[in-house]
């Protein structure tokens, strides 16, 4: 913002359109123009030149002379707001007279939508209006000063001369003071808290834990992220995007860790979306991910402050757009699809267990069906004897062949998944139990089904239920279609090429050069141990590789010392490993030592 | 202004032929080695080398895989005056571009007939054991869809696929062999150096000689090595691992098969995985499986051959991309694949092809190395094998 244009007392000294006040102006535009800064103001700019040309004639004159600063006529000034704004209702134009000796002309302006009307009336009108505040003795030229000084008790005060600024300020909810004779708007912060509180993820919910969430609200998730990482290194960066309306969208990153090349790519990227409007982070997603066709998500979509710092510990950078509850965090990498935040809370063997069976759930939603239909309808000689028996008679009066019976119930699951999701809360429950119970029974009953596929579309739609990542399940989701469909045309080598397929395509994919399966491959073997498998925090000493950060260490301490750390203090004679000893016998000495230092 | 920086980097496909990622390491130059002599092949090399060699037919292929690392070391030490250049623009430099250009040709189209047989062989035997009632064009056309598509990526991609692949190509069927063995007999391995090992040793080894492709194809990837140094260690340990697959294939099919039966059997292996169960009877017979398995085998073989070719052309025609090449070779694979009428006429094409392939691959080295040597002599004291010190590393890591 153009910070810079403050009155100075001797511009305040100045009489109404002297020319030294009109050179200053100029220098300003000038210096606008030049600085290319203030990419913000020129785009307002425009606008405001548009929509006065379709509202308002009469100050055609003004914008074509491209200047929309304020005048030291308050008439004026209340002009151009108003054209501004057109007959939109909830500007409020307050008139009042500030009431030195001579009393002053003065106008509040506010969007009555966005502000807190108690601050309104107790810290902005109510000083103002009160007599005993402006001493007689108060000159004209001494009044912003005065102003500034002792009447407004804002933190936030700031002075614009620009009306695009002031425009742009006013509607983050801001209110704008014009006080005659005064070239400047004075805005003062009495935004309304919008948006809720802070209450847990819906969709990422942990067992173990914080059990925060972000907000719509961006400034409360910058707080939240400010809580988890308590580190001036922490940036903020904050661009507007939108061509009809701005957006608020902002960088996250950790300053001397986060790869400096990635950090002005994500930048680049954002730069160029020009939309007439965002308010989502996966609409800013769609802009920002590298393979556009692709089915897997290489953005990651969390709405858990605790997962966003993890990740930017490890040197990834996240955007948060205002309005939207979830943080965008790049490069995303396949392994983080079976990986939830909560792993990393828990011990590890827990964690390495609970992330198999994740994986496993997550390969089952993907396999089953097109494994069902390979094995039933061509591959038949491996289904051991036993089970082939029951497999034939579950199958028995079925019209259909194992692929369309996959198929419909498949579908079928997806429709009830779907109407469940879209259904009043109450409702939704109550329908998944009606279908689960009534169409898998009916299905069988009527002939329609077998049993057997109502167990292997449970075990499908389970699978992908227990994926972390809402995205990656919906992938898997998605694919199994066509692998049920190339398996049903040449069986287990459809499937296997199928299978193919997916892995080339993951091989390929990338996301900011950060290839989708690393660290698998390209490998680096000492992450892979926190893939599927998670190894006890004191031994992830590096940050991953792959996304190439500044400063890779992690640890500040050797493994080595923690794993040989515990001593058996409250068990002294009992067995002690030789490293232990040694460590209790130097401890030992050291108090000794100290003992006998005293008494000589 | 100053340039944009994409314009000076990598990023300009201008420069990409200078800029060569150097990104992959020495298990990437074995993948790629191992993926490209892995392939179909196995399904019927214990036939063809114990009906040759007989009961040394373990020995043949210890000695085959030796006399087939000769032809690697070869180009290797070639590619030691030339660290920075693939196999195509090395011959370039040695012979000028039009001979050089010729020079590459005959590789080339040898890779386009091979690749084709092989998807016609694998193609075949998916019809004939799993899928009868499909029209082999059909099988033989996913096969090729399938690879045509990742052979689109570019050289380091192809690296990471290959290595990705390693593992599933080499664990399921060494656990395979494994739950094969019961049916074993020790005696069906004796002699161990056969009946007349003078005469059956060498046949069995030149056959088995003769199955291996790879000569060419890493030195696609060697330029793009992380470290140059790797380059023999990841030829070596390529080459070991093929060594080590084959023959503990061939020792586990003579012995459960012995060499009577095995000379019957049309797939021996297809066979050896009908003889294996899986503890737990989870799963009736594993034969399916195993082709499954198999297909990876084949499709990264194919991969091999058929991004070398396309990869070759482009670098003979001095094209930036290879990937427009890589849609327009789709029609050749496939009328090499048919060519063949029936599998008789296949397996006599092979066998001849390969036969050719091994000559190819024993003259390559030589003319190569003797060119380039007269040519250092030529220049003495202006080039020594360039030093193997590492100019570039990636900023941080690099492949294995």
């Amino acid at each position: 913002m153009a910070g810079q244009h403050y009155p100075t007392r001797q511009s305040m000294l100045q009489p109404a359109g002297s020319q030294q006040s009109q050179q200053e102006a100029r220098h300003a535009r000038e210096q606008m123009k030049t600085s290319g800064v203030d990419l913000l103001d020129s785009i307002v700019l425009q606008k405001i030149a548009l929509e006065a040309d379709a509202v308002n004639r009469s100050i055609d004159t003004v914008l074509a002379k491209r200047t929309p600063y304020f005048a030291e006529e308050i008439s004026y000034n209340l002009r151009v707001i108003r054209t501004l704004f057109g007959e939109s209702n909830d500007i409020v134009v307050r008139e009042l007279e500030l009431p030195m000796k001579e009393p002053v002309r003065a106008a509040l302006i506010y969007l009555s939508s966005l502000v807190k009307r108690e601050d309104i009336n107790n810290f902005i009108l109510r000083p103002l209006m009160d007599k005993k505040h402006f001493p007689p003795a108060l000159s004209l030229e001494m009044l912003y000063q005065h102003l500034h000084a002792h009447l407004l008790p804002d933190g936030d005060f700031r002075t614009v001369s620009h009306v695009a600024e002031a425009v742009h300020h006013l509607l983050e909810g801001e209110a704008l003071l014009l006080v005659d004779t005064i070239n400047r708007g004075i805005l003062i912060g009495v935004e309304a808290p919008k948006g809720r509180s802070v209450e847990p993820p819906n969709i990422e919910s942990a067992v173990l834990g914080p059990q925060a969430g972000f907000t719509e609200q961006i400034q409360t998730n910058f707080s939240l992220m400010r809580q988890y990482l308590h580190s001036s290194d922490l940036r903020v960066v904050t661009m507007e995007i939108g061509r009809t309306a701005l957006t608020k969208v902002a960088i996250c990153y950790i300053d001397g860790l986060t790869n400096t090349d990635l950090i002005a790519e994500v930048r680049r990227r954002l730069a160029m979306i020009e939309i007439d409007g965002i308010w989502d982070a996966g609409m800013i997603e769609q802009f920002l991910e590298d393979n556009h066709v692709s089915p897997f998500p290489q953005v990651q979509l969390s709405e858990r402050p605790d997962k966003t710092a993890a990740n930017l510990l490890e040197g990834r950078v996240a955007v948060f757009v205002d309005g939207s509850p979830f943080s965008l965090i790049v490069p995303g990498v396949f392994t983080q699809f079976y990986q939830a935040s909560e792993d990393y809370n828990e011990r590890w063997p827990m964690a390495t267990f609970i992330r198999f069976s994740r994986a496993v759930a997550l390969f089952f939603s993907l396999v089953t069906p097109s494994l069902y239909v390979a094995l039933t309808e061509f591959n038949q000689e491996l289904i051991p004897a036993n089970f082939a028996v029951a497999v034939a008679s579950g199958r028995v009066g079925v019209p259909f062949p194992a692929v369309i019976e996959v198929f419909a119930m498949e579908v079928v699951v997806e429709v009830l998944r779907e109407a469940t999701l879209r259904m009043p809360q109450r409702l939704g429950q109550a329908i998944s139990i009606v279908g689960v119970l009534v169409i898998g029974q009916s299905a069988i009953s009527a002939g329609f089904a077998s049993p057997i596929v109502v167990v292997v579309v449970a075990l499908t739609t389970v699978g992908s239920f227990a994926a972390p990542s809402y995205q990656a399940a919906m992938a898997l989701r998605m694919l199994r279609f066509p692998l049920l469909l190339i398996s049903a045309i040449f069986g287990l080598y459809g499937t296997m090429i199928g299978l193919l397929l997916i892995f080339n395509h993951l091989l390929s994919l990338k996301s900011f050069g950060v290839p989708f399966l690393s660290p698998v491959v390209p490998p680096h073997p000492k992450e892979w141990l926190d893939t599927v498998v998670q190894r006890p925090l004191w031994l992830r000493d590096t940050r991953p590789k792959e996304l190439k950060a500044e400063d890779q260490k992690r640890l500040g301490v050797d493994p080595a010392t923690i794993w040989s750390n515990p001593t058996n203090v409250l068990e002294p004679h009992g067995y002690l490993s030789r490293r232990g000893l040694k460590h209790l016998v130097t401890a030992r000495r050291a108090t000794r030592g100290g003992q006998s230092g005293e008494r000589t | 202004m100053s340039q944009p920086v994409a314009q000076q980097g990598v990023d300009n496909p201008e420069n990409a032929r200078k800029f060569k990622k150097r990104e992959l390491g020495s298990w990437t130059i074995a993948a790629v080695l191992v993926s490209t002599e892995i392939g179909p092949t196995i399904l019927g090399l214990p036939r063809r080398i114990s009906t040759l060699a007989g009961t040394a037919a373990p020995m043949a292929i210890l000695l085959g895989g030796l006399l087939g690392f000769l032809p690697l070391l070869g180009l290797w030490a070639v590619w030691r005056y030339y660290p920075e250049l693939n196999f195509f623009e090395i011959s370039k430099r040695l012979f000028g571009h039009t001979a050089g250009v010729v020079f590459n040709f005959i590789p080339i189209l040898f890779y386009l007939w091979y690749g084709g047989l092989v998807a016609r062989e694998f193609a075949s035997i998916v019809v004939s054991a799993v899928l009868p009632r499909t029209p082999v064009e059909i099988t033989l056309l996913v096969m090729l869809l399938t690879t045509a598509i990742a052979a689109r990526d570019d050289v380091v991609g192809q690296g990471r696929m290959h290595l990705f692949y390693l593992p599933l190509l080499f664990l399921p069927s060494l656990l395979g062999m494994l739950f094969g063995l019961k049916e074993a007999h020790l005696s069906f391995l004796q002699p161990f150096l056969g009946n007349a090992p003078l005469r059956q040793i060498p046949a069995g080894s030149w056959a088995f000689y003769t199955t291996l492709r790879g000569i060419i194809i890493p030195l696609i990837f060697l330029p793009f090595l992380a470290k140059r140094k790797e380059a023999i260690v990841g030829l070596a340990t390529g080459q070991g691992l093929v060594l080590l697959y084959d023959l503990l294939l061939m020792i586990a099919t003579l012995a459960v098969f012995g060499v009577g039966e095995l000379r019957q059997l049309e797939w021996p292996t297809l066979e050896y995985t009908k003889a294996t169960s899986l503890p737990g009877s989870l799963l009736e017979r594993l034969d399916s499986v195993f082709l499954a398995q198999w297909v990876i085998a084949v499709f990264t073989t194919l991969l091999t051959v058929y991004h070398a070719s396309a990869y070759g052309l482009a670098q003979s025609f001095n094209l930036v991309d290879h990937r427009p090449l890589v849609t327009s070779l789709l029609p050749f694979f496939y009328c090499a694949a048919m060519a063949p009428p029936n599998l008789p006429i296949l397996y006599q094409c092979i066998t001849v092809t390969n036969s050719i392939g091994g000559i190819l691959a024993l003259l390559y080295p030589v003319i190569y190395l003797a060119v380039t040597l007269l040519k250092q002599r030529h220049n003495r004291g202006a080039t020594q094998p360039q030093s193997l010190e590492i100019p570039y590393r990636s900023a941080v890591g690099h492949d294995r």
